[in-house]
C-alpha cells in the first residue's frame, strides 16, 4: 500500500509538473513565431521570379501563376497589385505562403542588414487590423533562429486599398550557416481578410567605400595639398555642338579604329579611319560648312580580311615625308601600308575615298612583325619622319624606317638593340609601351615603358629616347634610379593604362593623359618632371546630353585627334554592354540602355 | 405731417450715428453705466488718444535695452495711454474713490479660473501677461473727492503696456529691471477698470497680492482678472469691475532692412569690420535699431562628414540622380573632404540687410578646389517674445533641381530659446523632469526646469516616419561594378519615387521629453485638428522632440517668387501654417498639450539655409556626404516677419 501510495503521489506530482510546464509554454513560447511556413526556393506555381530593375542583391515575388498550371491554396486571382495574383491571409492566425532562400544562395555575409517590402490589402471590415510583415530564419535542423515583423496595426490602417510596407532588420546577431533557411511571409493575427502582393527583400546593405583613410580633414585645420595625393582640381571636357556623324550607329567601340592626318587639303585636321564590323572601312572627316561629319567609304585596293578573323592593328605616321600621315595596316595575314585622297573634298555626302597601296607584306622580306610584340610608330629620331619600333618579349629591339622607291617601298631597320633593355623585358612581367611625345617641347617622341612584375605584383615605369648618334634608347629619369621613374602618391601608372599625348590644352598646348579603367572611369592630365610624374587634374566631362555622362558608360572608346582645327579633341564612344557579365574587355554586343543611350561625340577642352 | 415727421426722426438718427461716429466710437467704445452700492461708474475708455481699431505695431527704437514698451512717445504724444471713465457718488456724502487699471494679453493666456472648480484660479494662469501701473509699489489710486451730485464726474488716467510688469526679481540684473527678459506679448491686450471704495483696500478686503501685483499669495501669483471676475473680488461690495470692451492690438513687425548686428561673442576682433556696412556690424546705431543679427549656428564636432570631392552647381546645373548614384559609389576614401558644416568665419559676408527694399539676402557661400565647404547661413531675431503666431515672407532657395535632385539643404524657420539662464526657463515639468541638454544622450539627467526650448519648421528632402509600417523604405544599395550601371544606378522604391518632386515639411516641437502630457507617447501617433489628421512621431521616451511631417512641391514653396511659412505658438498649441499668401495657409501641422509639453519661456525668430548631417533624418534616401559641395552660392531672401 505504501509503494502504491508513493506511485500515485509521484504520479500526482508529475502530472502536476507537466500540467506546469505546459501552461508556461503555452505562456511564454512564441509559437506564432516558431511555425514553419510552406515556402519552396521557387513556388512551383509560380512564373520565374521578376527583377524589373535588374537590381543586385534583391529577390521580388509577385505571386503569379504561370498560365496552365493550378492556382494553388492562399493564392487568389483577381484583386492584385501587380498582374493577376495575390496571396491572401483571411482571418485569425493565417498565414500566406512564404518566400524562401538558403543563407548559403544569398551569400551569408550578405545578411547583416536585410529590408523588406510588400504591398497589402485590407478588405473593408470593423475588426482591429493586427498582422506582421515576417522575416523568419530557421537552421537546418529546423529551429527558429530569428524572428522579426514589421506590425501593421490599427488604428489608420487603410482599408479597401492597396498600400506599401516596408522596414529593415538588423541581424548582424544572427548567426547565418550556408543551410540556414530564410522566410519572408506574412502572419494575419485578426479577424481581418488580407491580400499580400509583391513581396521584395534587399540584402547586403550598403557596400563600404573602398580605400583605407581620408587624408583631407578639415576639421583639423586648413587644406595643405600633398603631392600626387588626391583630391585633384577637376577640369572638363565639354562637348562640341557639332551637328553629328553620319552613319554613328555603325561604329562601335570595339571596331578598329585610328586617327590620323591622312586626308591631303584638309587642312592639317586629323580624320577618323575606322573598319566597322560590316567590313567596309570608312573615314569620317569634319566638314566645317555643315559642322559634322561626314563618312567617306574607303575603297581599298585590295581585300581586308574579314573582321572576327583575328587580330588587327592600325598604326598611322608620317613614313614618307609630305603633308599627310598614312595607315600601317596589320593583320595575321597581311600587312600594308596605304596613303588615302578623298575625290570631292570631305563635305561631299555618299563620298568615297581611294587608299592607294605603298608596300604590303608579299614584298616584304626582311622584317617579319611578330603579332605578339609590340610595334610603336612614332618619331623617334625626331626627324620629322616615323619610325617603327619593333621590341621582343626579351628586350631587344629594332628601329625601322619606310623607305619608298620608284614601285614600291621597303622598311630598312635604322638601329637594333641586341642587348635587351630592361625595363622592356616582358616576359615575366605584364608590361606596355607607349610611343608619344610625353616630354613636351621634344621633337623626338619617347618610349614609356610601363610594368608590373607578376612576381611582387610591383608596378614601375620608364621613360627612354632613342639615341641617333648612339643608336640607343636612352633612359630619361637618372641612373640613380636605375631609370625608372619614381612612384608618388597612392596610384602608379599600369600596364593596362591607355595614355595620351596632343595638343588637348584649350590653346591647343600639348597635354598628357593618364586613362584607367580598373574600378571607375578615371582620366587624369599628367605632366612628366625629370624624376617623376605628377597628377595635375582630374577629368571629367561636361555638356553633354541630359544626364549621360560619359564616364557613367560601361563601354567607353575615347580616340584622340585634331578633328576640327590644331586643338586636340576626342571623338567619344558609348555604349553599355548587353552581357552583365561584361568585365571591361572585349564586348560583342552592345544595349541600348534607355538611361544611358548609344552616342558618339567630340569632346575637348573648351570654356563655356 | 407725419412725412415731415419721419423725416426730421431719420435726420435725427443720422445726426446721432454721425455724433457717436466722430467721438466715442473713433477710440474705442465708452462702457455703459455700471452701479455699485455708493457709485456708479461709467465711459471706461482705456485709450482715449489711440484708436483701438487701429494695431499697434510694436516700437523698436530702444526695445533692445528696454524692452518694448506700449505705446512709446512716437506713438501717443507722452507715451502713454490715456484712460478716461467717469464715476457718480451715489452715498449721499462727498468722498474719495479708490481705482486701479489692468490690463491682460487675451490672446496668449490660460483660462483664469479652473474648468472644474470655477472659484478657484487655473493652473498657468498666473503666466498669463497681465499688469498695471508699471511701478508695482503704486497700488490703488485715488479720485478726487467727488460730490454726491447725481452727476458723473470724469477721471483721467495714464497707463502704459512694459515688460516684466510684476516687476519679478527672476528678470533682473541687480538694480536693472531688464524688462527685455520679460517682453509684452503680441495680440489683443484687454483692460480692466476696479473702483472700490478705500475702506476695501484698508480692510485688505482687496488683498495687497492683488492691490501690488508684484506681491504673491503662499508663493504664487494670484491674476487679478481671475481675483475681480471669478475670484473673492466678485463678490466684494462697493466694488465695480469693467472690463473695455474694445482691445488694443498688437503686433510686430520686425524689420529685415533695419540692418544686421553682429554679436560679438561669434567672431574675432579683427575679422568684425572686413565686410561690416552701414547695414550689417556691430556699431552703437545697429545695436538700438537692428531687429536681426547674424545667426551662427553651433556645429556638432560629431557631426563631421566625409563628403565627396564633387563641387556642383546641383541647382543650376543638370545634376541628376544617376550622377549621385556614381558619385556616392566611385570615390575612394581617400578622396574624401571631411568636413563638419560650418558657419561664416566673417561677419555681414553672407548676410545682407537691404535698408530700401526691406528685405534680408543671405546665402551659402559657394565651395572651391581647396575651400571645400557647406556653410550654414541665417540671421536671427533679436527681440523675444512668449507665444504669437510668427510669419515669415520669404523666398528661400530651392531644394530640388528639374531632375528632383536635392542639393542638401534644409530651410528652416524655426522659433530658439532667448536664453538658457534660469530667468527665462519653461515651466515645471512634473512626471520626471526634462531632459537637461538638447545634445544629451539616453543617459542625461532629468532636471525640473529648462531654458531650452524649440520649435521648427525644417525642409529638407526625407522621408515619413509615419506610419510605422512604412519605415524605412526598402532601399536597395547597389554595388560598385562599373561594368554594371544597373547594379550602381539603383531607384528609389516606388514610394519615394512617387514624392519626388516633393520636400518635407518637418514640424517639430522640442519638448526636452517632459512627460507631463496625459498622451505623451513614443513611436507613431495621430492627433486630429479642423478635419485634418496629423501623424506625429518620436523616437523614444526620452527623445527630446516630436515630429510631423507632411511631403510638399518643393516648386511651390521656393520657386514662386514667395511664400508664406506660420508658426502658430499657442499656450496649450502649435499649429504650422504654409501658403502663397497670408489669407491662403493651410495647416501642415498640428500638436497640442495632451502629447507634447507646449514652451512657455521666450523665445526668438531665425531663418536659417542650413546643411545637416542626414544621419538626423533616418531613412532619408539622399546622404548629405554624397551630395555635391555648392558650386554657386545658394540665395535666399526674408521679405517680412509679422508676429501678431
Amino acid at each position: 500500500m505504501k509503494s502504491k501510495g508513493r506511485l500515485y503521489r509521484n504520479f500526482f506530482i508529475t502530472g502536476l509538473i507537466f500540467l506546469l510546464i505546459a501552461g508556461l509554454v503555452y505562456r511564454y513560447v512564441p509559437f506564432r513565431k516558431i511555425i514553419r511556413i510552406p515556402g519552396s526556393r521557387e513556388l512551383s506555381f509560380s512564373k520565374p521570379v521578376e527583377n524589373g530593375s535588374g537590381a543586385p542583391n534583391s529577390i521580388a515575388f509577385d505571386f503569379e501563376v504561370e498560365r496552365g498550371k493550378e492556382v494553388p491554396n492562399g493564392i487568389l486571382m483577381g484583386n492584385a497589385h501587380s498582374g493577376n495574383y495575390a496571396a491572401k491571409a483571411f482571418g485569425k492566425n493565417s498565414f500566406t505562403p512564404a518566400m524562401e532562400r538558403l543563407a548559403g544562395e544569398l551569400g551569408t555575409g550578405k545578411l547583416k542588414y536585410i529590408s523588406v517590402s510588400a504591398w497589402v490589402f485590407v478588405k473593408p471590415g470593423v475588426d482591429p487590423v493586427n498582422t506582421a510583415l515576417v522575416l523568419a530564419a530557421s537552421n537546418e535542423v529546423g529551429v527558429n533562429i530569428c524572428w522579426k515583423g514589421i506590425g501593421l496595426k490599427d488604428p489608420l490602417v487603410p482599408r479597401g486599398k492597396w498600400f506599401k510596407m516596408s522596414g529593415q532588420f538588423d541581424l548582424s546577431e544572427v548567426k547565418f550557416s550556408n543551410d540556414t533557411r530564410l522566410q519572408m511571409y506574412f502572419w494575419n493575427n485578426s479577424n481581418t481578410d488580407i491580400l499580400i502582393d509583391d513581396y521584395y527583400m534587399v540584402y547586403g546593405g550598403p557596400q563600404a567605400r573602398r580605400g583605407d583613410t581620408t587624408y583631407v580633414d578639415l576639421t583639423k585645420g586648413p587644406y595643405q595639398p600633398r603631392f600626387n595625393y588626391p583630391p585633384f582640381p577637376v577640369c572638363c571636357l565639354r562637348m562640341s555642338t557639332i551637328g553629328g556623324m553620319e552613319g554613328i550607329n555603325l561604329i562601335l567601340p570595339s571596331d578598329p579604329m585610328i586617327s590620323g592626318m591622312f586626308l591631303a587639303g584638309n587642312g592639317g585636321k586629323d580624320v577618323l579611319f575606322v573598319i566597322p564590323p560590316s567590313g567596309k572601312p570608312a573615314i569620317y572627316s569634319y566638314c566645317s560648312e555643315a559642322n559634322m561629319f561626314r563618312r567617306s567609304l574607303v575603297e581599298f585596293p585590295m581585300a581586308l580580311p574579314q573582321p572576327g578573323f583575328g587580330k588587327q592593328y592600325l598604326l598611322k605616321g608620317k613614313f614618307i615625308s609630305g603633308e599627310c600621315e598614312q595607315l600601317l595596316y596589320i593583320s595575321e595575314k597581311i600587312c600594308m601600308v596605304c596613303k588615302f585622297n578623298c575625290k570631292g573634298g570631305t563635305c561631299k555626302e555618299e563620298n568615297t575615298a581611294g587608299a592607294e597601296l605603298l608596300w604590303h607584306s608579299e614584298k616584304f622580306e626582311n622584317i617579319v612583325f611578330n603579332f605578339d610584340n609590340p610595334i610603336l610608330a612614332s618619331d623617334f629620331d625626331g626627324d620629322g619622319v616615323t619610325e617603327l619600333l619593333s621590341v621582343n618579349d626579351n628586350g631587344t629591339w629594332k628601329l625601322m624606317k619606310f623607305r619608298p622607291d620608284n614601285t614600291s617601298g621597303s622598311w630598312v631597320v635604322l638601329a637594333e638593340g641586341t642587348e635587351p633593355i630592361d625595363d622592356w623585358k616582358f616576359i615575366q612581367n605584364r608590361m606596355s609601351l607607349n610611343a608619344g611625345h610625353f616630354l613636351p617641347g621634344r621633337a623626338q617622341a619617347g618610349v614609356l615603358a610601363v610594368e608590373e612584375n607578376l612576381k611582387t605584383k610591383k608596378d614601375s615605369y620608364s621613360i627612354r629616347f632613342y639615341n641617333p648618334g648612339r643608336k640607343q634608347f636612352i633612359p630619361f629619369f637618372a641612373e640613380k634610379s636605375r631609370g625608372y621613374g619614381k612612384i608618388s602618391g597612392l596610384d602608379t601608372l599600369k600596364p593596362s593604362d591607355i595614355y595620351f599625348c596632343g595638343n588637348f590644352g584649350e590653346n591647343g598646348s600639348p597635354m598628357v593623359m593618364w586613362y584607367n579603367r580598373d574600378w571607375r572611369f578615371d582620366l587624369k592630365e599628367i605632366a612628366f618632371s625629370d624624376s617623376t610624374y605628377h597628377i595635375l587634374n582630374n577629368i571629367d566631362f561636361t555638356g553633354y546630353t541630359a544626364d549621360h555622362n560619359p564616364k557613367y558608360y560601361e563601354v567607353l572608346k575615347l580616340v584622340p585627334g585634331q578633328f576640327t582645327g590644331k586643338q586636340c579633341s576626342f571623338i567619344v564612344i558609348g555604349r553599355n554592354a548587353k552581357n552583365k557579365d561584361y568585365d571591361g574587355r572585349d564586348c560583342s554586343e552592345y544595349e541600348d540602355l534607355p538611361e544611358l543611350p548609344n552616342f558618339i561625340s567630340l569632346y575637348s577642352f573648351k570654356s563655356r | 405731417m407725419t412725412g415731415i415727421r419721419n423725416i426730421l426722426l431719420i435726420l435725427l438718427t443720422g445726426c446721432v450715428v454721425c455724433l457717436a461716429a466722430l467721438t466715442g466710437c473713433k477710440h474705442g467704445t465708452k462702457t455703459s453705466e455700471v452701479k455699485a452700492e455708493d457709485f456708479a461708474v461709467r465711459d471706461f475708455n482705456p485709450a482715449t488718444n489711440w484708436d483701438l481699431r487701429q494695431e499697434l505695431n510694436l516700437d523698436y527704437e530702444d526695445a533692445i535695452q528696454n524692452g518694448f514698451i506700449i505705446p512709446t512717445v512716437r506713438q501717443t504724444g507722452d507715451g502713454f495711454f490715456d484712460v478716461e471713465f467717469s464715476i457718480k457718488n451715489t452715498a449721499g456724502a462727498a468722498g474719495k474713490f479708490a481705482y486701479k487699471i489692468y490690463y491682460q494679453n487675451e490672446s496668449y493666456k490660460f483660462p483664469e479660473f479652473d474648468p472644474a472648480d470655477t472659484t478657484r484660479q487655473a493652473e498657468n494662469s498666473w503666466e498669463n501677461f497681465y499688469g498695471s501701473w508699471e511701478d508695482t509699489l503704486s497700488g490703488f489710486r485715488e479720485t478726487e473727492v467727488i460730490a454726491s451730485d447725481n452727476k458723473y464726474h470724469k477721471v483721467t488716467t495714464q497707463i502704459r503696456i512694459v515688460g516684466n510688469p510684476r516687476s519679478e526679481k527672476l528678470y533682473f540684473n541687480g538694480p536693472w529691471n531688464d524688462r527685455w527678459k520679460r517682453n509684452p506679448r503680441v495680440g489683443e491686450y484687454s483692460f480692466m477698470l476696479v473702483v472700490t471704495s478705500p475702506l476695501n483696500l484698508s480692510q485688505k478686503l482687496i488683498p495687497d497680492f492683488i492691490q501690488y501685483i508684484n506681491q504673491k499669495d503662499k508663493g504664487e501669483f494670484i491674476n487679478p482678472y481671475f481675483f475681480f471676475l471669478y475670484g473673492p473680488g466678485k463678490r466684494l461690495t462697493n466694488t465695480m469691475v469693467s472690463v473695455s470692451p474694445s482691445r488694443l492690438k498688437v503686433m510686430a513687425n520686425p524689420d529685415p532692412g533695419a540692418g544686421i548686428y553682429i554679436h560679438p561673442v561669434h567672431f574675432k576682433k579683427e575679422f568684425v569690420d572686413k565686410y561690416a556696412t552701414s547695414c550689417c556690424g556691430q556699431d552703437d546705431k545697429l545695436f538700438k535699431k537692428a531687429a536681426f543679427e547674424q545667426f551662427i549656428h553651433f556645429i556638432d564636432a560629431s557631426t563631421k562628414l566625409k563628403n565627396i570631392p564633387v563641387i556642383e552647381d546641383v541647382l543650376g546645373d543638370n545634376y541628376s540622380k544617376i550622377d549621385y548614384n556614381w558619385n556616392s559609389r566611385f570615390y575612394r576614401k581617400e578622396e574624401l573632404i571631411a568636413s563638419t558644416s560650418l558657419t561664416a568665419p566673417e561677419p555681414c559676408q553672407t548676410v545682407v540687410s537691404d535698408a530700401v527694399n526691406h528685405k534680408i539676402t543671405m546665402f551659402n557661400p559657394k565651395a572651391e578646389f581647396g575651400k571645400w565647404q557647406k556653410q550654414n547661413v541665417g540671421v536671427i531675431t533679436r527681440h523675444p517674445f512668449t507665444y504669437g503666431r510668427w510669419t515669415v515672407k520669404c523666398k528661400l532657395t530651392e531644394l530640388l533641381n528639374k531632375n528632383n535632385m536635392w542639393n542638401g539643404l534644409t530651410n528652416a524657420v524655426w522659433l530658439i530659446t532667448q536664453d538658457q539662464a534660469e530667468w527665462n526657463f519653461r515651466r515645471e515639468c512634473k512626471k520626471g523632469g526634462y531632459m537637461a541638454n538638447y545634445y544629451g544622450g539616453q543617459q542625461d539627467v532629468r532636471i525640473k526646469q529648462v531654458g531650452y526650448s524649440e520649435i521648427d519648421f525644417e525642409i529638407l528632402k526625407t522621408v515619413p516616419y509615419c506610419p510605422q509600417w512604412l519605415m524605412p523604405p526598402a532601399y536597395n544599395n547597389g554595388l560598385d561594378r562599373q561594368y554594371d550601371v544597373p547594379a550602381w544606378n539603383v531607384p528609389f522604391p516606388e514610394e519615394v519615387v512617387a514624392d519626388d518632386d516633393k520636400i518635407t515639411v518637418s514640424c517639430t516641437n522640442w519638448d526636452m521629453a517632459c512627460w507631463d502630457p496625459s498622451k505623451f507617447k513614443d513611436g507613431c501617433q495621430t492627433i486630429d485638428y479642423q478635419g485634418q489628421t496629423f501623424w506625429a512621431h518620436r523616437w523614444d521616451k526620452n527623445y527630446r522632440a516630436i515630429t510631423e511631417k507632411t511631403p510638399e512641391p518643393d516648386d511651390e514653396l521656393f520657386a514662386s517668387p514667395f511664400y508664406y511659412f506660420q508658426i502658430d505658438w499657442r499656450p496649450t498649441e502649435i499649429i504650422w501654417r504654409i501658403g502663397p499668401s497670408k489669407d491662403k495657409l493651410r495647416v501642415v501641422g498640428y500638436v497640442n498639450n495632451t502629447m507634447t509639453c507646449i514652451p512657455n519661456n521666450s523665445m526668438l525668430l531665425i531663418v536659417t539655409q542650413e546643411f545637416h548631417n542626414t544621419k538626423w533624418w533616418v531613412g532619408s534616401q539622399y546622404q548629405q556626404e554624397n551630395i555635391p559641395f555648392p558650386g554657386k552660392n545658394i540665395v535666399g531672401e526674408i521679405y517680412e516677419v509679422t508676429i501678431e
